[in-house]
């Protein structure tokens, strides 16, 4: 196992304490941004993205012609009123950025539809899991395996690419949750296993140091291997057919199967499809002798 | 290969309430002392030198061998190479554990003794596996995890039997997402539970239960059967039905008393594990006899000769002799007391074949057509057909009705097609009631409207039964120069048929292409076009081979896709016609030149002579006679050809020896004198 990529605060004397390491940068307002980027740069880490973790609306997010050229996971609340918004699409594709929202409300699904369609790179953060799960499905299927032109939408089109039959799939990732590719710190350098649990202050280490090799590190280890609890609990999720793209993400939020199911069983679908689709793309020919 | 069943304990750690072993009294010793166990690798290697052909596969089983700790695991590695000098390269390990004793102690020895996988079991239902006396089924749970990951972390595979009881029967589905979920590379395999005079009311099923059981997961199994690690029964019954790959079990091979041995701690040796819980078929001691000695005990004379008595008897006329022979034997003298009888279990595979796996995987047999209609199949006299009752299961389906049709999922290049109408033009003559739906796909459906074997073309829905068309994947096709037309037959339910080919209109001319063309006196169709790279020659060539026909005075014209490079001075159609324009088309030519593409199969349609170039793929897999074929040998890797079985993945890769591939080597005079053969025959 790498190392993880590193997300934290643009704490300078905090950037300082390590280098050479990948690094995700959490801000709250746009302005920050370009600094932050910058701090990382100055301290001998490289930069993986500025998280612009905004509690406004993304039709009130000003991105500056600085963030041209720095990646960016702008995360916001709801897509706002389309016609603030229209004004910034044309200038928005020119960067280098997935916009976030949460897929648990539907003008949002409505906007990442139009954001993806406008070729602007998206994902639906499926959050805790209560979420019209056939609007969802119907956005995964646009997403996936719509022909018209569109950027990506996440975590759909991570999914059909990757989807194996043969092995399980995380993606938490996408959303800088999964240990195994991100680990967070606070402004002390305190480390957690995710954002929530960096909100919730649980944390696995007090510094960086203390990690050592991160696959033997139990905490790491443990939650990267808790999948198997599963199984060892016979929790319906183990017996679940979307189960090796799902890995039981939404056991705790959802103990009843409100939906989940069907959607990644869709999703599975929809994988299969799209792979099968990458490997006749000839037949998209009118005929071959 | 010979099998000895080594219980070198039979001790346990768990209390699974189905096993035998936990429940008899235990024999002394529990545990095989060493110098038996040096003894029993001094009777291998004693075996393997008798027999220099020979090799001897050792499972390790129990009780839980895993108690003996790593130290015994070296003792033995130790006596093999001790004993062993010569011939250990012909011992083969295997190991069936519950793991729950599983650690990284156990790897270097395992991997010395050559063990790269270990069997073990499982089931989710609480209670029914467990630790100690209490049988503490959470605590077995993660213990087998946790040695599950051990597993995996040092790098061996692992495989499951799940043991069906009555409590699984209620949710075949449940378990058997649990268990693909759980060994998502891995394998598994469904056992019915045996109860040899236990009073376990609540755990037996009964062989139609387990058939039932089995027929509930069977359809999603088959379904996305690819994308499921291997499953048993299922995967080997599709292999020794579909693909004639025969992989039988001990107790379905009718072979057991050939290669089965059962060691006990003691010392003791039997035919397997029950023959030796149960005082049956003793062959004596190691300390005694050596291995060949005991396989060749008279006492296993009466297991051969259920191979002569039930074909006559009990399993007169079944049709599925060849992949059962009756089953286990000591399931045979469980119920009868006699090994002379069939398995108890009959039902359970001849059931779930008839009741669910037919219906499914091949409508064939229910339109008529059964997989035991084929050329290596007992004579019709020792096997009636099944017609009637394959029908009462699932009735046939009317002329007309297409909701219940078998639907064919066309894949494939448009050569493929033709030979599947051909194919599909012969199932309806010799059963006109025969029909299918065909999956509406963009590039077979005009080839394939208005073909009397098809009832519909459309969606297929959920849970139809599909026959795919894919003979590439078809065991047949590994065998040299066995015909692709011929496979597609069979897949159909056609015994060898003669290779015709078919189209499902009227060939007609389009007086526009027949007035417009520059016609010479002598005219020849070329086609350099294919979907791979290496069945395409160079473009060089071909405008050497024009130049050299034009200079002849001999009208040539070249056909493929618009995206085609031109050949100069051929006179290019290239993109302008559709592929029935392109047959009707082809009769008009004296010859065709082409490599193996859909020309090839159109000229044979058409009646056409033809000059087919050859490189990757074999002549005579796809050629057709009359055709004139010329085959480059391939200076490579791939000795027969680079697309061949089991090379798909190379079919859109361009040869990496570049200009120099095969096809290019075909000598362009030769390609010369045989086109102008064919223009200059009367």
């Amino acid at each position: 196992m790498s190392w993880p990529r590193i997300v934290c605060p643009p704490n300078r004397s905090l950037l300082r304490s390590f280098t050479e390491r990948t690094v995700a940068v959490r801000v709250a307002h746009p302005h920050q941004a370009a600094q932050a980027a910058a701090r990382v740069w100055e301290s001998g880490n490289h930069l993986f993205c500025v998280i612009i973790d905004s509690s406004f609306s993304l039709d009130k997010i000003e991105l500056g012609e600085d963030l041209k050229h720095v990646p960016l996971a702008v995360m916001a609340p709801s897509w706002g009123k389309f016609r603030h918004l229209a004004r910034r699409l044309e200038r928005l594709r020119d960067f280098n950025l997935r916009i976030y929202l949460p897929g648990d409300v539907l003008e949002n699904l409505a906007g990442l539809r139009i954001l993806s369609s406008l070729g602007i790179h998206t994902c639906a953060v499926l959050g805790n899991g209560r979420m019209d799960w056939d609007a969802l499905t119907d956005l995964m299927t646009y997403a996936v395996l719509e022909l018209a032109p569109h950027a990506s939408m996440e975590p759909f089109s991570f999914i059909a690419s990757r989807h194996d039959p043969f092995s399980y799939l995380e993606w938490g990732a996408l959303y800088f949750d999964d240990p195994k590719s991100f680990l967070h710190l606070d402004a002390k350098g305190r480390v957690a296993l995710s954002a929530a649990e960096l909100r919730n202050k649980q944390f696995i280490a007090s510094s960086l140091k203390e990690i050592g090799e991160p696959a033997e590190f139990p905490a790491i280890r443990d939650r990267l291997q808790s999948w198997r609890q599963f199984f060892v609990d016979n929790h319906p999720c183990a017996s679940c057919g979307g189960w090796k793209i799902c890995l039981g993400r939404f056991a705790v939020a959802l103990p009843e199967n409100q939906g989940c199911a069907g959607f990644f069983l869709e999703l599975m679908d929809v994988a299969r499809q799209y792979q099968a689709r990458k490997v006749q793309a000839e037949e998209l020919r009118i005929w071959q002798p | 290969m010979a099998t000895v069943i080594f219980k070198p304990t039979e001790a346990c750690n768990a209390r699974c309430i189905y096993c035998d072993v936990v429940q008899k009294k235990p024999r002394a010793p529990v545990t095989m002392p060493l110098e038996t166990l040096e003894l029993f690798f001094s009777r291998i290697n004693e075996f393997l030198r008798e027999k220099p052909g020979e090799e001897m596969e050792v499972i390790w089983h129990g009780g839980e061998p895993l108690l003996l700790g790593p130290d015994y695991f070296y003792q033995a590695f130790h006596f093999q190479e001790k004993h062993c000098a010569q011939t250990g390269s012909r011992i083969r390990h295997s190991i069936q554990s519950n793991l729950t004793l599983f650690s990284r102690e156990f790897t270097d020895v395992m991997k010395k003794l050559g063990i790269t996988s270990f069997g073990t079991s499982y089931d989710p239902i609480e209670n029914l596996r467990g630790l100690g006396r209490k049988r503490d089924s959470q605590a077995y749970n993660r213990r087998f995890m946790e040695g599950i990951r051990l597993v995996e972390e040092e790098g061996f595979g692992w495989g499951i039997i799940y043991v069906v009881t009555k409590l699984s029967l209620a949710k075949p589905l449940e378990i058997f997402r649990f268990l693909s979920n759980f060994s998502p590379s891995g394998a598994f395999m469904f056992n019915p539970v045996l109860l040899y005079g236990r009073e376990l009311e609540h755990l037996k099923v009964t062989p139609e239960e387990y058939a039932d059981f089995l027929g509930a997961i069977f359809p999603v199994w088959w379904r996305h059967r690819n994308e499921f690690p291997q499953v048993e029964p299922f995967s080997s019954l599709v292999g020794n039905l579909l693909e004639d790959s025969r992989s039988l079990m001990c107790c379905d091979s009718g072979a057991c008393a050939h290669h089965h041995i059962n060691l006990l701690a003691d010392g003791s040796m039997s035919q397997c594990g029950r023959s030796a819980d149960w005082g049956l078929l003793d062959y004596g001691s190691i300390f005694d006899k050596s291995f060949s000695e005991v396989l060749a005990d008279p006492q296993r004379d009466v297991l051969l000769e259920r191979n002569t008595i039930l074909p006559e008897t009990k399993c007169k006329g079944c049709r599925f002799w060849d992949i059962c022979h009756g089953g286990c034997p000591l399931d045979a003298w469980s119920a009868s007391r006699s090994f002379l009888h069939k398995s108890e279990w009959c039902y359970a595979k001849k059931g779930f074949i008839e009741k669910y796996f037919e219906p499914l995987v091949n409508p064939c047999a229910i339109a008529g057509e059964g997989w035991m209609a084929k050329e290596d199949s007992p004579p019709p006299s020792a096997q009636p057909r099944k017609k009637g009752r394959t029908r009462k299961s699932k009735p046939a389906p009317e002329k007309e009705e297409s909701g219940d049709l078998p639907w064919i999922n066309p894949i494939g290049g448009l050569g493929d097609t033709l030979m599947i109408s051909g194919v599909l033009k012969q199932v309806v003559e010799k059963d006109p009631t025969r029909r299918f739906n065909l999956v509406a796909r963009t590039k077979y459906r005009p080839m394939l409207e208005g073909h009397p074997a098809i009832a519909h073309i459309g969606h297929p829905p959920p849970g139809a039964g599909f026959i795919s068309t894919n003979y590439w994947d078809h065991m047949d096709y590994r065998s040299p120069g066995r015909r692709a037309f011929q496979i597609l037959a069979r897949i159909f339910g056609l015994k060898p048929v003669e290779e015709r080919l078919y189209v499902p209109w009227e060939l007609e001319d389009d007086p526009a292409f027949l007035e417009l063309f520059p016609w010479k006196s002598r005219n020849v169709l070329i086609c350099q076009s294919s979907d791979s790279p290496r069945k395409q020659m160079g473009i060089e060539k071909w405008e050497a081979l024009v130049e050299m026909l034009a200079g002849d005075q001999v009208g040539v014209f070249q056909a493929g896709k618009m995206q085609d490079r031109y050949i100069r001075g051929a006179y290019s159609l290239l993109g302008l016609t559709t592929p029935r324009q392109l047959i009707n088309l082809v009769r008009h030519f004296d010859a065709v030149v082409t490599s193996d593409n859909f020309i090839m199969h159109a000229a044979h349609l058409c009646g056409t002579p033809a000059v087919v170039l050859w490189g990757p793929t074999d002549h005579r897999v796809y050629g057709y006679s009359g055709q004139i074929h010329l085959q480059s040998q391939a200076d490579c890797e791939y000795p027969g050809g680079c697309l061949g079985p089991e090379n798909g993945h190379l079919y859109q890769i361009i040869c990496p020896q570049g200009p120099a591939h095969c096809l290019n080597t075909l000598p362009l005079a030769t390609i010369y004198r045989a086109v102008m053969g064919l223009l200059e025959k009367p």
